[in-house]
Parts: structure tokens; C-alpha cells; sequence
């Protein structure tokens, strides 16, 4: 039973991590809180399912589909939400509202192309298949969920640290004004990330819509809060912190509904907010002398 | 007269000033530069607290609306005190998070009646017309009819209201505690350094909006005779926020405007407001990039009073 | 002794900035800190108003630690200070800009400004006063329609120094205040700073402008790559080798 809870935490938690991952990514770079990337996320989910659906198409294209459409969306924000407030001195609270704004706009767009009701993936998208390892059960979806989210972690790490472009990446996220100094182009830096972060957001949507077999226009909200709670418990800008900490949340929440308390779920990711908030702010990954990020 | 104060226009002035009011609780915690998330959540405190007592336990409403808005802003001093020490980013999220617990608590609480909500929450119209008639008004005052004139008497104690926010904002703002806020607002580490508690300023900020919005809870649920978890959604927080973002929150004026503009438009243009909530997304992208100070702002005001004043000159 | 530092260090991230830098300050003097540029001069102010904390050493102010002290109560004990990049409230008239910094020294809260109590307008009316006076002092005009940030360079960095002087300091540190400043501003701002002295207040100052430091202060501290070099009075630090060697650099044979 516990073995079996861990598995089921650690799936789901490793969609949080990927989600988080993109909230890391933007704060790194920019410093800002995209408070959109929910919504892209389930963009990126209603993408996949349309592709599955109409045209048939394996569930592996799904994703890559999902990834550019997303990563697409992406560009658009930064183009026109992001980039004309860096042109002029703003307060903080510009970018956050502005995101605000495309978030809303999103979700509504969404409700107004699909529609309030939930939506499920074609029967024969991926087969039921379960596999039993001792007393765990596995399914083939968690299976792919873990494989395709830890492997796209450690890629992502690989290549920021390894990489010209991932160096260049570091060195924005350091400071934009150095990394103008030293010839790269930053802009072009901030649509890479941009749109990396909301390709991974496109392809997390896929995989929790698979998961849970249900794709909605509100699924961005609650998932968006989530990978908000990872990025703070985590400590902003952390990427090991996003990966951490969504597994912990992914977890904490499955023994929540396992011990009982199956309607507060929701109200866990608040939970760690709080506390984390109480007893380390700076997250638990986040170092207590910078305010942005450093990977 | 029958004309102008027909049903519809009356319950259109009601809803202009609810959100006005709802408008100045944002504005106060903005006045200390920190963007609170989580006003749909006060709301959400104050009506059903609000409602459970006047419903279950038979308070009078003019008790209830004060005590929904005390609780609402003393579970924001829990909330905001880890959150405000720390730069405005986290407050957002962590009201953000609130506003979605709430949700979910108000959805499994069996006083709250979970997803069925509260009915039969009495009006203030009825209040006011059954006050009227044990006063000797049976069939309305002046040659209005009972309803006329208790939802007239609604509009009242709505402006009163927001008449009574506004001195207190104006006078606030011009006294020792409204220049803390403006100098947190306009640099937090400068206003610390020149001995201001900038935690407890903005803590009290945080505070205030929340009891506003506690208050306007109230309001709203003895306005409507139902509430349910969905009246207190997320979009409902975003609302208010376009009221700031439209109409400015560097003067009170700002999103009381807001409220007036943003409630009346979808009234006028019926069609367009099929798509209320994707407009206001836009609004909120296309103010941030080309005017993020709002319709009005300070240099707005000066800028009309200098051409006002040559004009009486001439 | 009012302020003694004692073995203060600071790093950053592995970098030291400062290294057991320790002095003392008396009451009444002018002490000015002087010193290349990147010296650790503005951090050595970070750490007397708690900005941040040292990562090692003691700070005291009339025998009481200053460590773990937030800023606002740094302030309120008698420390106020000005900002090397002028942090004025930009928006705001010179005039609140100073009333604000009465703010530790009044009390009035919500309610008593909400309904204007004779306590709460007889202390609004002093502040006022008082601010209007400081604003004297330092030579600048009020004027409700120009707001701090659009003033002249000159008077925004004046500004600073009265809105420091409303938290009714002991002892005012100023970051730099001659930066940008003509030769005729500069005289005006020396005979300021004795006037600030004369009031009985204790100054310290950062300066690059020799002339005015040599000129004002009664001792001076000398830092370098974060290492205090060299104490003493003007005539003293003038003739100090150490001193002459890291403003000039080591003369290549």
C-alpha cells in the first residue's frame, strides 16, 4: 500500500516538477512570474487531445505537437505581454498583471472554442496495460509520465550547464545588463526561454490529460497554483528546488487523499506555501541573499 | 420618474456601487505597492460569515456585515504576515493559493452547505421595506411603490458606504499612516531606512483591503439572497483587479471609475459581454503595456486642473 | 565613543567585501570614510543601518548592539542616513518627502488621522513646521506642484539630507552627498554639514571630493579593497604613505 502511494506520488508529482519547471525557467531569466503558464499548460493539453482525436495521430507526435503549439503561444506573450513593458521602467507588478491578463484571456478563449465540459482521450490512445512489480501496480501511462518527465529534467539540466546556448541562458539569468555586455543577444535568450518553458508546459498538459483522462478549460487554474506553490516551496528560480519540490507535493497530496482527507487535496499546495513561507521563505533550495534566480 | 428608477436601472446603480466598493479594497493594499490576490476569498469570508450568522443564528445584518468583514481581515493578518516580509511577489501567489483554499474549504464545510450554497439569505430590500411599513410606510414614500422605495433606501446605505470609504481614503492619505504607504509604495527600502515599519504598514494595508472586501461580502450576500462557492471564484478576484488596473490606483477616484466603467459597459453593449472575461484579459495586457498607471492618475489631475484653472482665468 | 565597530567583515557570495574594518566615532565629530572606488564604503554604511547583517564582527551605538536590528529601529535609536544613488519618494513633494521622515518620531495611527484629533492635528502641524524648517536649512524651495523626483540634482541630494535630519538623528550618515555637484554647491553643502555639527549632531561621511573632506571633517578613515589602511586627521592621512600609494598606485622603478 505505501510502496504502491509512493509510485502513484511520484507520477504525479513529476507533472508538477515539469509545470514548475517552466515557472523556474521565466523567473530564472526575466525574473518574473508568468502567471500564464497554467494556462498554456492547458492549451498544450487540448492540442494533444485534438491531435489524438481527428487525427489520429500516436500519442508521442501528440506531444511534440502539443510542445510546438505551446512553445508558439509562448513567443506570442513574450512578444506582445512581455516585451513592451521592458521598454520602459515599470514596477514589478506590471509583468505579474500583465500575465494575469493573458491568463484570463486564455482560459475564456478556451471555454469559448471547447467548452466548460471536461473532454477524454479516445479509448485506444494508450492501452490500459498494467504491470505488476511485487505488490506495486504500475500503469503504461505512469510509466511514460515518469520516463518522458525525469527524462526531459535531466536533459534540460545537461543542457543548460553543458551547452553554448545554455550557458548563454545562465549568463542572462545572472544579469541581462552583463549578458549584453559579453555580445549575446538577449532577446533572442528570452524568447529561447520563453518559449522552452511553455513547450515543456504544452508537453506536461498532454501528460496529465492522459493521466487523469480529462482535459478542461479550468485545469490550467489549479494547475498553474500548483506549480506557484513548487516554485516558492522550492525556492524561486531553483531548478533542482522545482524538481524536488513537486515531487514532494506530488506526494504529500496522493497520502492526503490515501489517509482521508480527500477533498482538502487542493488545499495542500496552499499548505506548503504557508509553512514554507514560515519556517525557510527563501524556499528550500533558494539561497537568502539574492532575489532572482541562479540555476 | 417611474422611468429612472425602474427595477433595472436601480439594480445596475447597486451593482456599480458593490463593486466600487470592492474597487477601493484593492486600491488600499495597492497603496503600499503590494497586489493581493486573494480579495474574491475576503469576500467569500465575510458573506458566508456574514450569512451563517444572520441565517442560522438570527443576527441583525447591521451586526453580521461588520463581523463577516473582522474575520475576513483577521485571517488576512495570518495569511500576510509571512507572505510581507518578504518582496510582493510572494504576497500575490500566497493570496492567489488563499483564494483557491477558501474555495475548496467553503465546497466541503457542511455550515456552508457546500456546492448549494446559502438561500434564502434575507434581503436588505425586504429589511428595509418591512422597516418601512412598521414605520407607518406601507406602500412606499412619496408616491413610489414599497419595492421603489426600499431599494431606493438599498442605494442609499450602498453610497454612505462608499461615501464614507472615500473620506476615510482621503484622510488617510493625508495624514502620517498615508504617507507611510507612499513612501513603501514608492521604495521600500528607502521608506525603512527612514524608520518606518514597513512590514506592519504593509501588513495593515493587507489588512484594510481584506476587511473591505469582508464587508462587500456582506453586502453582496444580503443583496442577492443566495451564495454559493462560484460567486467567489478566481475571475471574481480578476475583477476587481481590471477595476485598479482600468482606472488607475494612484487616486481613489482610480477604481472607483473602473467599477462604474467596467459594470455599465457590459450593460450597454449586451453582445460584447458574452466575452466580458476575455476583454478584460486584453484590457489588462494592452494597460500594462501602453498606460500602467491607469486612466487616471496623478499627473492626469494636475495636468486638468492647470488647464482648468487657465480656463477660469480667461 | 558613541559607535565602535569592532572586527567587522563582510562577504558576499565567497567575495569579501570587508575585512576587520574596526574604528570608533565620538559625538559631535565629523568622520569622513574615504577610499577608491569599490572600496566597501556603502557597505560598511549597509552594515551600520542593518541593511544586511556582518557575516562576522560587533556593531554598537552607545553600548548597545546593533546586530539583528532592523532597519527602521536602526533609524529610530538616532542613525539616519542618505543613498549614494539619490532614493527620494519621486512622486511625492520635497515637502512629504521630509514629513516622512518624521515618521519615527510621531504617533498618530488610523484612527486618530481618520478623524483628525486635536493630539493628531497639533502633532501634524509641528511636523509640518518642523519639516518646513529643515527644508529652510538646506536651501530648498517647496513647491507642491514640482515632486521630489523632477528637482535639480543638486536640491534632490539636499533633499535627502533634511528628510535624514526629520528622523531627529544623532548621528546622520551621507553617502557621496557632494556627488554631482558644482563648486559653489559643494561650498554650500561644507557649510551645511557644520551647521548639521553645530546642531550637535555627529556626521559621517563618504566623500571622493577631496577638497570638501580635507576641509570638513575632523578625522578621517581610509579603506581599501575593503581593509581600513589608515586613521587620523586630515594633516595626518595627507602624508601617510599607505594612504598616497593606493589613490596614486606604486611607483614603477
Amino acid at each position: 500500500m505505501f510502496w504502491q502511494q509512493l509510485v502513484n506520488g511520484l507520477t504525479l508529482g513529476s507533472t508538477y516538477s515539469l509545470v514548475a519547471l517552466g515557472y523556474t525557467l521565466i523567473m530564472g531569466v526575466l525574473n518574473i512570474i508568468n502567471m500564464a503558464h497554467g494556462e498554456i499548460f492547458m492549451f498544450g493539453a487540448f492540442v494533444g487531445l485534438l491531435l489524438v482525436t481527428y487525427l489520429k495521430v500516436n500519442i508521442f507526435v501528440a506531444m511534440a505537437g502539443a510542445m510546438v503549439a505551446c512553445a508558439l503561444l509562448g513567443i506570442l506573450m513574450e512578444m506582445l505581454a512581455l516585451r513592451p513593458l521592458r521598454r520602459r521602467a515599470v514596477s514589478d507588478l506590471a509583468p505579474l498583471i500583465s500575465t494575469i491578463g493573458v491568463s484570463i484571456f486564455l482560459e475564456n478563449l478556451a471555454l469559448k472554442i471547447f467548452g466548460p465540459q471536461s473532454q477524454t482521450f479516445p479509448s485506444g490512445a494508450l492501452s490500459g496495460v498494467q504491470i505488476q512489480l511485487g505488490s506495486i501496480q504500475i500503469s503504461l501511462v505512469q510509466i511514460i509520465i515518469l520516463g518522458i518527465s525525469f527524462g526531459l529534467m535531466f536533459v534540460l539540466r545537461f543542457w543548460l550547464s553543458k551547452t553554448r546556448v545554455g550557458k548563454a541562458i545562465r549568463t542572462t539569468a545572472e544579469s541581462i545588463d552583463t549578458a549584453n555586455l559579453l555580445g549575446i543577444n538577449t532577446n533572442k535568450i528570452i524568447l529561447l526561454t520563453v518559449a522552452l518553458a511553455s513547450g515543456l508546459g504544452g508537453i506536461a498538459g498532454v501528460l496529465v490529460g492522459l493521466s487523469i483522462n480529462a482535459v478542461e478549460p479550468t485545469m490550467g487554474l489549479s494547475m498553474g497554483l500548483k506549480g506557484l506553490a513548487v516554485l516558492i516551496f522550492g525556492g524561486m528560480g531553483n531548478i533542482t528546488g522545482a524538481m524536488v519540490g513537486g515531487l514532494i507535493l506530488g506526494i504529500a497530496e496522493v497520502f492526503t487523499v490515501a489517509y482521508g482527507a480527500s477533498s482538502y487535496r487542493d488545499a495542500v499546495a496552499f499548505g506548503m506555501i504557508i509553512l514554507i513561507l514560515f519556517i525557510r521563505p527563501q524556499g528550500l533550495f533558494g539561497s537568502s541573499t539574492r532575489k532572482g534566480g541562479r540555476f | 420618474m417611474d422611468v429612472i428608477l425602474n427595477q433595472y436601472y436601480l439594480q445596475i446603480a447597486i451593482f456599480v456601487l458593490l463593486n466600487a466598493i470592492l474597487g477601493v479594497s484593492i486600491y488600499l493594499t495597492l497603496a503600499t505597492g503590494q497586489l493581493s490576490l486573494g480579495n474574491a476569498g475576503f469576500m467569500s469570508i465575510g458573506a458566508y460569515t456574514c450569512a451563517i450568522l444572520t441565517v442560522k443564528a438570527g443576527l441583525p445584518i447591521y451586526l453580521g456585515i461588520p463581523i463577516g468583514g473582522i474575520a475576513a481581515s483577521f485571517i488576512s493578518i495570518i495569511i500576510g504576515f509571512p507572505a510581507l516580509r518578504l518582496t510582493g511577489i510572494y504576497l500575490a501567489i500566497a493570496t492567489l493559493g488563499f483564494g483557491e483554499v477558501v474555495r475548496v474549504i467553503v465546497l466541503n464545510l457542511k455550515v456552508t452547505n457546500g456546492a448549494l450554497g446559502i438561500s434564502g439569505i434575507p434581503t436588505l430590500g425586504a429589511k428595509i421595506g418591512k422597516a418601512l411599513s412598521a414605520l407607518g410606510f406601507p406602500h412606499g414614500v412619496g408616491g413610489l411603490t414599497a419595492q421603489q422605495t426600499s431599494n431606493l433606501m438599498v442605494l442609499v446605505v450602498l453610497l454612505l458606504c462608499l461615501s464614507f470609504l472615500i473620506f476615510f481614503c482621503t484622510r488617510l492619505n493625508r495624514s502620517r499612516v498615508g504617507r507611510a504607504f507612499a513612501a513603501i509604495k514608492a521604495d521600500e527600502s528607502a521608506a525603512e531606512a527612514m524608520g518606518i515599519n514597513t512590514t506592519y504598514y504593509k501588513l495593515l494595508a493587507f489588512a484594510l483591503g481584506a476587511l473591505i472586501a469582508g464587508i462587500a461580502g456582506g453586502l453582496s450576500a444580503h443583496l442577492t439572497f443566495f451564495i454559493g462557492p462560484k460567486d467567489f471564484a478566481y475571475n471574481r478576484t480578476v475583477e476587481i483587479l481590471t477595476f485598479a488596473v482600468l482606472g488607475g490606483s494612484d487616486l481613489i477616484i482610480g477604481p472607483i471609475v473602473g467599477a462604474l466603467l467596467l459594470t455599465l459597459l457590459p450593460e450597454l453593449l449586451r453582445s460584447a459581454s458574452e466575452y466580458r472575461l476575455m476583454i478584460y484579459g486584453a484590457l489588462m495586457v494592452a494597460m500594462m503595456a501602453f498606460r500602467p498607471q491607469g486612466l487616471i492618475s496623478e499627473e492626469t489631475v494636475r495636468f486638468w486642473k492647470r488647464k482648468l484653472g487657465r480656463g477660469m482665468k480667461q | 565613543m558613541t559607535l565602535v565597530l569592532d572586527q567587522v567583515s563582510k562577504s558576499f557570495g565567497g567575495l569579501a567585501a570587508l575585512g576587520n574594518v574596526s574604528f570608533t566615532v565620538n559625538g559631535g565629530e565629523i568622520v569622513g570614510i574615504i577610499g577608491p572606488n569599490g572600496a566597501g564604503k556603502t557597505t560598511l554604511f549597509n552594515l551600520i543601518t542593518g541593511i544586511f547583517p556582518p557575516s562576522s564582527g560587533k556593531i554598537s551605538y552607545k553600548g548597545k548592539n546593533l546586530l539583528g536590528i532592523r532597519p527602521y529601529k536602526v533609524t529610530s535609536l538616532g542613525l539616519a542616513r542618505t543613498f549614494q544613488n539619490i532614493r527620494l519618494f519621486g512622486h511625492m513633494s520635497p515637502l512629504d518627502n521630509v514629513m516622512v521622515g518624521a515618521h519615527c518620531r510621531t504617533k498618530a495611527g488610523v484612527w486618530k488621522g481618520l478623524w483628525r484629533t486635536p493630539t493628531q492635528r497639533k502633532e501634524e502641524k509641528r511636523t509640518r513646521e518642523r519639516a518646513q524648517a529643515l527644508l529652510q536649512l538646506v536651501g530648498v524651495e517647496n513647491d507642491s506642484d514640482t515632486p521630489a523626483g523632477s528637482l535639480p540634482y543638486g536640491q534632490q541630494r539636499r533633499l535627502e539630507i533634511a528628510r535624514a535630519l526629520a528622523t531627529e538623528p544623532e548621528i546622520i550618515l551621507l553617502d557621496e552627498p557632494a556627488a554631482g555637484m558644482n563648486e559653489s554647491e559643494t561650498e554650500d553643502l561644507r557649510l551645511l554639514i557644520k551647521k548639521i555639527q553645530m546642531m550637535g549632531k555627529t556626521v559621517i561621511l563618504i566623500e571622493h571630493d577631496m577638497n570638501l573632506v580635507m576641509n570638513v571633517c575632523d578625522r578621517l578613515v581610509v579603506i581599501n579593497f575593503g581593509q581600513k589602511i589608515a586613521e587620523g586627521t586630515p594633516a595626518e592621512i595627507q602624508k601617510n604613505p599607505l594612504v598616497i600609494e593606493a589613490y596614486l598606485g606604486r611607483e614603477e622603478a
